[in-house]
């Protein structure tokens, strides 16, 4: 009896194959390489000099931006696996608070979900990764004044990096670009500019 | 004492049972992409050949089928003009098209395939012209007949043509050097096959779907006697393709891996092509030339579609708008267009067009380039480019599906057209069902976008050309989305039919 369960468990170990290939995001990946359920995974933890708080001020205007790592997010349409950077951010106009989500809640399993009051937009501001690349990082950025979806790059500066993988970085830019948008007949007008500050240098507090 | 150890074995094995499942439903993640350079191509390592696809474009740079091609024909057939009818030719009556060939390769065997035309059309048949090259590395040359039983049916799903017809070979003799070659002896035809739908031959659709019903046409592939003249195979399942020899079970397992055709045991192992295939490239590539030359009405000097479409490029280098014109046909056969013309605001990245109730025969549009804002817009069609025909087709704005033709010329020096193969593929494939539809959700759009850009396929403005083009092809390919993409020169009078197939990235010019 022992025998058998012994022989059945190794079978079964040895049959156990792979399903979900991990990926490493920051690495020069094929699109053959992506597959059903795979995981785009920050392996090297590449993601590290974006994480904390980055801050851009002029006068009385403030952009505060704080991004933070979720691991494994999924999302069903793709049906693949992702380490996310997510940005959250505030923007202060003379003085005034113009819009803050520096309060929302986001994790794994509510990053892909839409916003409660801006129902085509999503909840995560700003959701992305420093796909193939350790300095660059891609988002897709939610402007939920102008009502749309478009895409936000945040480039580290000055990033150094020393052999025992301790880092420093002082400044990135921020650049947002409006995609490509069809308006047929009038029926879906975009407001090509954007709520917060474009083309803008902001310092790691 | 007896009862509890009677016990203690089932709970053990209870627990071990437990650990069994434990450790199925846990399975450790594969080795890391990137790290290692994997790909994930299991389905086609199965396979011991591989087919590809390719214009004489592509082989002519290929010193083995340069050496094999020169060696049967005649020096400088594979060099020069393919097209020139050789004296080998002349002797048995055919020409040889070079708009496609199938590659087949396995380590020791190389076959090219051809499709003959003849003086005399037959509907009762189509023959292909096979060249291969075995351990022996002499070139050996036969001309595959294929007595139709029935008309070719075309199977969308795996992009392929049920062949059901007997099978005849005949080896080519060939003067070689002054010297008569006749072959010993030769074989049968062999031809992997896919039961899908009806049995046809496997193309990389089929095998990439991985269904595990692989079959060789002809498993037994009895050897020839040593004779001169035509020969048949012993059915109706010869190599292209006809019924029977699938798998009894359905699994891959019956599956025989060896590589037929190898060490020299007489089999032809090919993959036929049939007139349809050329046909497809053919028709796209004549109607889009015949568009080009079309007449545009209401404007003065008389102008066609192509002048419509140099003065959009000329305008790519120097505007900040999204503009262009979509064309509505003057009467049901598309003989001339009414053109009308749109643009965006500055800067904005928006096509804006007042189309009304029009249904359009033709869109054409540029992508310009604003680099103050230190960005790109793409040198291929974007996703939301994509969409639009998709949005065009559910709402009646595309007056033919089947004749319907998207233009877009870049500030990158980047001219294309594309065109709609299959509408229902398109409308109904896996992508445009999971992102299409729910396009104006955020959640939606960014993950197609990120699959079309950063994340997958990374069609991105800052790619070259070439990468974005390339990465194109393999979007169309392996989303299935039924569209046919054309490659168009400096001033829309030549094209090029550009796509990802079977693995390879395949040019085939419209001549």
């Amino acid at each position: 009896m022992k025998n058998i369960i012994l022989t059945l468990i190794i079978l079964f170990t040895l049959s156990c194959k792979a399903q979900s290939p991990i990926v490493n995001i920051a690495s020069d990946y094929d699109s053959d390489d992506i597959v059903d359920g795979c995981y785009l995974k920050d392996v090297n933890n590449s993601f590290a000099p974006f994480i904390g708080t980055w801050q851009w001020t002029n006068g009385t205007d403030t952009l505060t931006i704080v991004f933070s790592k979720i691991e494994m997010v999924y999302n069903n349409l793709s049906e693949m696996y992702t380490d996310q950077l997510i940005g959250k951010y505030k923007y202060v106009e003379n003085g005034v608070e113009i819009f803050n989500t520096l309060d929302y809640d986001i994790n794994a399993n509510n990053a892909w979900d839409l916003h409660p009051n801006y129902p085509k937009r999503m909840l995560a501001p700003m959701l992305g990764a420093c796909y193939r690349n350790t300095t660059l990082a891609d988002f897709s950025f939610m402007d939920y004044l102008k009502d749309k979806g478009e895409v936000a790059k945040f480039e580290l500066l000055d990033l150094l990096t020393d052999l025992n993988g301790e880092f420093n970085v002082t400044q990135a830019k921020l650049t947002l670009s409006n995609r490509e948008h069809w308006n047929v007949n009038g029926q879906n007008p975009r407001d090509p500019e954007f709520t917060i500050p474009n083309n803008i240098t902001l310092t790691k507090q | 004492m007896e009862k509890r150890n009677r016990l203690k074995i089932p709970l053990k094995s209870i627990v071990l049972l437990f650990g069994v499942l434990f450790i199925l439903t846990n399975c450790q993640y594969d080795d890391t992409v990137g790290d290692i350079n994997g790909t994930q191509d299991q389905v086609k390592s199965k396979i011991p050949f591989k087919l590809k696809e390719k214009t004489f474009a592509e082989l002519h740079d290929d010193s083995r089928f340069v050496g094999a091609v020169n060696h049967v024909f005649s020096k400088g057939k594979a060099n020069a003009n393919f097209n020139a009818r050789t004296v080998m030719e002349e002797q048995y009556g055919f020409t040889i098209d070079s708009t496609l060939i199938k590659e087949i390769s396995t380590e020791g065997y190389t076959s090219y395939t051809f499709f003959i035309r003849r003086d005399t059309i037959s509907d009762n048949f189509i023959e292909n012209l096979v060249v291969e090259i075995d351990s022996t590395n002499i070139p050996k040359a036969y001309i595959i007949k294929y007595v139709l039983n029935s008309e070719s049916r075309y199977i969308a799903d795996d992009k392929a043509y049920i062949l059901d017809a007997e099978t005849e070979i005949t080896p080519i003799e060939y003067n070689n050097s002054q010297l008569k070659t006749t072959y010993d002896s030769y074989g049968c035809v062999i031809t992997l096959m896919c039961p899908w739908k009806g049995d046809h031959p496997a193309g990389d659709a089929c095998i990439a779907a991985d269904r595990g019903d692989l079959y060789w046409s002809d498993p037994e592939c009895p050897e020839f006697p040593t004779s001169s003249g035509t020969s048949s195979s012993d059915g109706g399942d010869g190599g292209g393709g006809g019924s029977g020899g699938s798998s009894s079970d359905g699994s891959d397992d019956d599956f025989d891996h060896s590589c037929k055709g190898c060490g020299d045991t007489g089999e032809v192992i090919t993959t036929p092509i049939i007139d349809e295939e050329i046909q497809e490239t053919e028709e796209d590539c004549i109607k889009l030339k015949n568009l080009i030359s079309k007449s545009v009405t209401n404007q003065l000097p008389r102008k066609e579609v192509g002048t419509l479409l140099n003065q959009l490029q000329d305008s790519s280098s120097t505007t900040t708008k999204e503009m262009g014109y979509f064309l509505n046909p003057t009467d049901t056969t598309e003989s001339q267009f009414i053109p009308s013309y749109f643009e965006g605001e500055e800067n904005a990245d928006e096509v804006a067009m007042d189309l009304g109730t029009n249904a359009v025969s033709v869109l054409m549009h540029l992508h310009y380039n604003n680099e103050t804002e230190n960005k790109k817009q793409l040198s291929v069609f974007s996703l939301q480019d994509i969409y639009e025909m998709y949005q065009f087709i559910g709402t009646g704005h595309i007056f033919s599906p089947n004749t319907f033709t998207n233009f877009l010329t870049t500030e990158h020096g980047t001219n294309y057209a594309i065109q709609i193969n299959d509408s229902n593929a398109f409308v109904n494939s896996s992508f445009a069902i999971k992102y299409f539809i729910g396009w104006e959700f955020s959640n939606f759009r960014e993950e197609a976008e990120n699959q079309y850009g950063a994340k997958r396929y990374n069609i991105l403005p800052d790619k070259t050309n070439g990468q974005n083009e390339l990465a194109f092809t393999k979007f169309l390919a392996n989303e299935n989305l039924g569209l046919t993409l054309f490659r168009a020169n400096d001033d829309f009078t030549e094209f090029t039919k550009i796509e990802y197939k079977n693995g390879t990235f395949k040019e085939t010019p419209c001549n």
